[in-house]
């Protein structure tokens, strides 16, 4: 029964869906403070409605419940509890469950914390929200119901793919659709202020918050998911340019962009028609990517032609939403009022510099994911587009935005002083140049490119806390003094400051693995030794362990400088019985920000010996810690108490209004 | 009954909660739209303050900044002056609408989540967790199997093996109506056999008591066009002749039908019956018959007199299918082949059975001795070897199950105890 009521709460939440698109529009075209007022406590309703089907899918998967279609294709008896509770998520119509439910947690979070919004404005992003939330209810119960029932309900079911049964199941799908769905609350604010034909003020102070928010969770997401991938698939990269990882990179560096964009829509009311633009192209890519991985088309153009009912239905989504809103655009962006004006050399000009090599970026992305696709389609030969374009076209983008980094903080809002600014960077620059020299004197000259990217990773660094520093003028002030000078500062400073950052270190551990990385494959007994990097590895032993629904096949490793021990690893592969699948399980050594990465490979025919890849990752944890700086700049930025704006005192208008 | 209720009060609160404020809200106009902007502006004014204190913007820069945001402000607060359109002239549109939304929710809601439940949802069936599947036996109900399979051949019903499979478990139950419809059925859709044929002209005789009609006679002969040596045909022709006390024909249709029988043919009782009352009718001398049955067996062809009542014995597996399908069915080998497909189908599930759950001594034995009974011995043998395998070597089950093995002949006593 419980899976029933999951599944009625499903049904029932579509039909509140539906009013909640049309009242509060309504309401807002009116003037009827009833009627909007119906779409905040619709949405509230939405949302609970959709976690009661999703407590009810979980139920379903944690007690086996195989009468329950999705729980038999997806689930298995034996899987442990934690993998029973992330597998709901773990397959398409799951997913699809999990996002609609972040979309109505959104739309619910506009009700409840957009007290302070303008009614109409609020009505109208409600019902914009519901109408995305209505498509996707609708896709789901048409073409991916996780509640269609199999009777008679089999004895096992067939397991869930073993590469998902990992912690990171539980953690990257769940940040990145945060991310993703988030942004569309950007979009329905942009939609909602299309239609009103009119952009509140408060637009303007809402849009960042929110964008930030969901900013933070798809770095998060995007970063746990590059770790994922590295350590599950045993190839030891970390980004590979893959569609499925594109699709969550271009709304990320769309965001990006409109990050920066609703900064200046905000602080000066500019960029205005820009920044909606951009909040509608950020989403559509969300949906983009939605469509390339929910549809299949991904694995192959032709499997998706053999059952395109659900990507048909995607893509129908896709066109009427992106469509109707670049249509919407189109009518009404010229009768929108213009904002402040500044100098090209500014803050604000800084920030569109930002945003045209973001936007370009994400477009050369775009074209490599969906070339071979398209080219696919028409031709039938099938390509994949892998690091040397990208490395080819979006590093050279990439390069002087990132250049220009730091100059940003540092120009006056309107009018900048570039010469001011690059005098303050002088310490930055010495930084970048000693690195230069340093690398350039290590490798006897030989790695010139490496060098400039060290260059710029350390210009990065030191040139984005070069605000803060010069801001809190240690040098001027004393230690004392500038500590609390510090301390005061805005918290949006430390957040530009702590991101930008970030970015930096990113940087640092790209260019460090990709021009220092070692890497030996060889066939190894036990008992065998093989030196990387300085270090001595010994093939210890191999040997087999149960696991509660594999067979693991473990290889152990002693680590090993001049005489000394100084690690054991352990590596192993698991074989599935179900899926009739092996996966890898890399044998890491985090030393320092650097990783020792074995993994384990076919045995040889006589099964004395057995083939090992080992790594020495130099500094490649800082890729992901530098993400978890950027998204901890955007919290701080997120907490800056300056940026809320409270909701205008009634009774003070009451009494006004009362006197005159 | 419970879900109803359930869904009924899921339903009842979320409409209530979204009328409520319909109902019950003020009509007092919130702040309007330029307030806000006052507000935002105002803060604006003040952020710059801050820029121009800690030196972010320059002093002639943040004039003009001022001066832009200042201009907005005052346009912003001489809208919130002016008075919001609307007012008293609409109240009783006002009215009109909300009662229209209201009535909207109240009817709409509900009939568009009940109506479009009906069509995707499957409010009957229970939750079956493992715990729960694990309880309860796997499910060999004939009545509820044969409902499953109703219910898909209602989702389809140009499922000809399907019809095929039914029709005979049909008649087993006595539901010679079905049952003749679904050889019907099966003809149409998986076209003519004398199985068919035959099924469908038992079903016929047994809706008329016993009593071989003209529509069953003709099916009992298309059966036999189709395959000449097709013995039940043959068997229910002579009963004809029997029945419509055409001696001379019915002499020598038993005859032929007892010529051509195997020894231990089910019906062979009857023929021979029917043959001597036929020699009697004749005037003839009734031949010496091995057994003694009664001679109105023949005449008088009631249901329950059908071979089957006469014959129980026949099936010498009678071990794990319910007693009821194997008397009924026993006596006609008409519809032997779906007979072991089922048979086989059930061998399945619980061979499927132990392979989850092998901790079952009287299952294993069970499953060893329907291999045995099918003629399957290498399935038996493995079966033995898996059973012993799933208990320790020396435990009572295990002896247990290499005793069974040595009584039913599959092992020798040293075989068994050398394992």
């Amino acid at each position: 029964m419980i899976v029933e009521i999951g599944h009625f709460a499903l049904v029932l939440s579509l039909s509140v869906a539906l009013f909640q698109s049309v009242l509060p529009m309504v309401g807002a075209r009116k003037g009827d403070q009833r009627l909007m007022e119906t779409g905040t406590i619709a949405a509230t309703g939405a949302f609970v409605l959709i976690g009661i089907a999703f407590a009810a899918l979980v139920t379903a998967n944690v007690t086996s419940d195989f009468s329950v279609l999705n729980v038999f294709e997806n689930s298995n008896s034996a899987k442990p509890m934690l993998y029973k509770v992330t597998g709901v998520w773990g397959n398409h119509e799951g997913s699809m469950l999990l996002w609609v439910l972040i979309l109505a947690f959104f739309g619910s979070l506009v009700a409840l914390f957009g007290r302070d919004l303008p009614a109409t404005l609020k009505a109208n992003v409600l019902a914009v929200q519901a109408w995305i939330l209505t498509a996707f209810l609708l896709f789901i119960l048409l073409t991916s119901n996780p509640f269609q029932r199999l009777d008679p309900a089999p004895m096992e079911g067939q397991d869930l793919n073993p590469i998902l049964q990992d912690i990171g199941l539980a953690i990257h799908p769940p940040l990145l659709y945060l991310g993703y769905v988030g942004f569309s609350i950007a979009f329905s604010f942009a939609i909602a202020a299309l239609i009103d034909g009119r952009i509140d003020a408060a637009w303007a102070r809402w849009v960042r918050p929110w964008t930030l928010l969901a900013w933070i969770f798809l770095t998060l997401g995007i970063s746990m998911g590059s770790y994922w991938a590295y350590y599950e698939l045993g190839w030891g990269g970390w980004w590979f340019w893959d569609p499925v990882e594109n699709a969550s990179f271009m709304p990320w560096l769309a965001g990006t962009a409109l990050l920066h964009s609703a900064l200046v829509m905000e602080k000066r009311s500019a960029l205005k028609i820009w920044t909606i633009l951009l909040a509608i192209l950020t989403f559509s890519l969300s949906l983009l990517g939605t469509f390339l991985v929910r549809s299949g088309v991904l694995t192959s153009v032709h499997a998706f032609a053999t059952d395109p009912t659900r990507g048909v239905f995607i893509l129908a989504i896709l066109c009427i939403f992106i469509g109707g809103a670049l249509v919407l655009f189109a009518l009404r962006a010229s009768s929108l009022e213009g904002g402040g004006l500044f100098a090209p050399i500014s803050r604000e000009g800084a920030l569109v510099f930002n945003n045209l090599f973001l936007t370009t970026a994400t477009a050369t992305v775009l074209v490599g994911t969906l070339y071979p696709l398209v080219l696919e389609v028409l031709t039938g030969e099938k390509i994949s587009v892998g690091e040397p374009f990208f490395n080819l076209t979006f590093g050279p983008v990439m390069v002087p935005l990132l250049f220009a980094v730091p100059f940003g903080p540092l120009l006056g809002w309107k009018r900048g002083d570039l010469l001011g600014a690059a005098q303050r960077l002088y310490f930055a620059a010495g930084c970048a140049l000693a690195a230069l020299v340093g690398i350039l004197a290590y490798t006897g000259g030989t790695k010139v490119l490496a060098a400039f990217g060290f260059a710029l990773a350390f210009w990065l660094l030191a040139g984005s806390l070069t605000d803060l520093f010069s801001r809190a003028a240690f040098l001027r002030t004393g230690w004392r003094t500038g500590l609390s000078r510090l301390i005061g500062l805005p918290r949006s400073a430390f957040g530009t400051a702590l991101a930008h950052f970030g970015v930096g270190v990113t940087l640092l551990g790209i260019v460090s693995v990709s021009s220092f990385e070692k890497e030996v494959i060889t066939t190894m007994a036990p008992g065998a030794s093989a030196d990387i990097a300085g270090y001595t590895l010994t093939f210890d032993r191999v040997e087999q362990r149960p696991g509660p629904n594999f067979e693991a096949q473990t290889g152990t490793f002693s680590v090993r400088q001049g005489g000394g021990e100084l690690a054991r690893i352990e590596t192993s592969k698991r074989f599935f019985p179900v899926r009739q699948m092996t996966t890898t399980e890399s044998g890491i050594w985090t030393h320092g920000f650097s990783q020792l990465y074995v993994s384990l490979g076919d045995p040889s025919p006589d099964n004395r010996s057995i083939v090992v890849r080992i790594w020495w990752k130099p500094l490649i944890t800082l890729i992901w810690i530098g993400t978890v700086f950027m998204a901890v700049g955007g919290a701080f930025s997120l907490a800056d108490r300056r940026l809320r704006v409270g909701a205008p005192v009634r009774s003070r208008r009451k009494a006004a209004l009362a006197g005159t | 009954m419970v879900f109803w209720i359930v869904a009924a009060a899921m339903t009842a609160v979320v409409t209530l909660a979204i009328v409520w404020p319909l109902l019950h809200g003020k009509d007092e106009a919130a702040a309007a739209a330029s307030d806000h902007d006052v507000e935002v502006y105002a803060a604006q004014l003040r952020e710059l303050d801050g820029d121009l204190e800690r030196g972010t913007i320059a002093a002639s820069e943040a004039a003009t900044a001022r001066a832009e945001i200042g201009r907005r402000l005052i346009r912003a607060a001489e809208r919130a002056q002016s008075p919001a359109p609307g007012g008293r002239v609409v109240h009783s549109l006002r009215r009109s609408r909300t009662l229209a939304a209201t009535f909207a929710v109240v009817v709409m809601l509900p009939a568009v989540a009940f109506v479009f439940y009906d069509t995707v949802g499957a409010p009957a069936m229970p939750d079956q967790p493992l715990a729960l599947r694990e309880q309860s036996q796997p499910d060999l109900d004939l009545a509820s199997l044969v409902e499953k399979a109703e219910a898909r051949l209602r989702a389809d019903p140009t499922d000809g093996s399907g019809w095929e499979v039914l029709a005979p478990i049909y008649l087993r139950m006595n539901r010679q109506e079905d049952a003749a419809e679904a050889y019907r059925k099966a003809i149409e859709i998986n076209g003519p056999s004398a199985t068919r044929f035959g099924g469908l002209g038992e079903a016929l005789t047994e809706i008329a008591n016993g009593e071989v009609t003209d529509d069953a006679k003709s099916a009992f002969e298309r059966a036999l066009q189709i395959n000449a040596s097709y013995l039940p045909a043959k068997f229910f022709l002579a009963l004809d002749a029997s029945q419509e006390q055409r001696a001379a024909d019915a002499e020598t249709r038993w005859t032929e039908l007892i010529s051509q029988s195997p020894p231990n043919a089910p019906w062979l009782r009857i023929a021979e019956a029917g043959l001597a009352d036929a020699r009697q009718r004749l005037g003839k001398a009734a031949p010496a018959t091995t057994s003694d049955a009664p001679a109105e067996a023949a005449g008088v062809a009631s249901p329950d007199s059908q071979p089957g009542s006469s014959a129980g014995v026949a099936s010498g597996e009678g071990g794990f299918v319910g007693p009821d399908a194997a008397t009924v069915e026993a006596a006609s080998q008409m519809s032997a082949g779906d007979r072991q497909q089922m048979i086989e189908g059930m061998v399945e599930t619980l061979a499927a059975r132990l392979k989850q759950s092998p901790d079952d001594v009287e299952g294993w034995k069970r499953l060893i001795r329907s291999y045995t009974v099918l003629g399957k011995t290498d399935e038996a043998k493995a079966a033995l070897v898996d059973a012993q395998s799933a208990f320790p070597a020396d435990s009572a089950a295990s002896r247990e199950i290499a005793a069974f093995a040595v009584e039913i002949g599959l092992s020798t006593g040293e075989e068994a105890t050398s394992r």
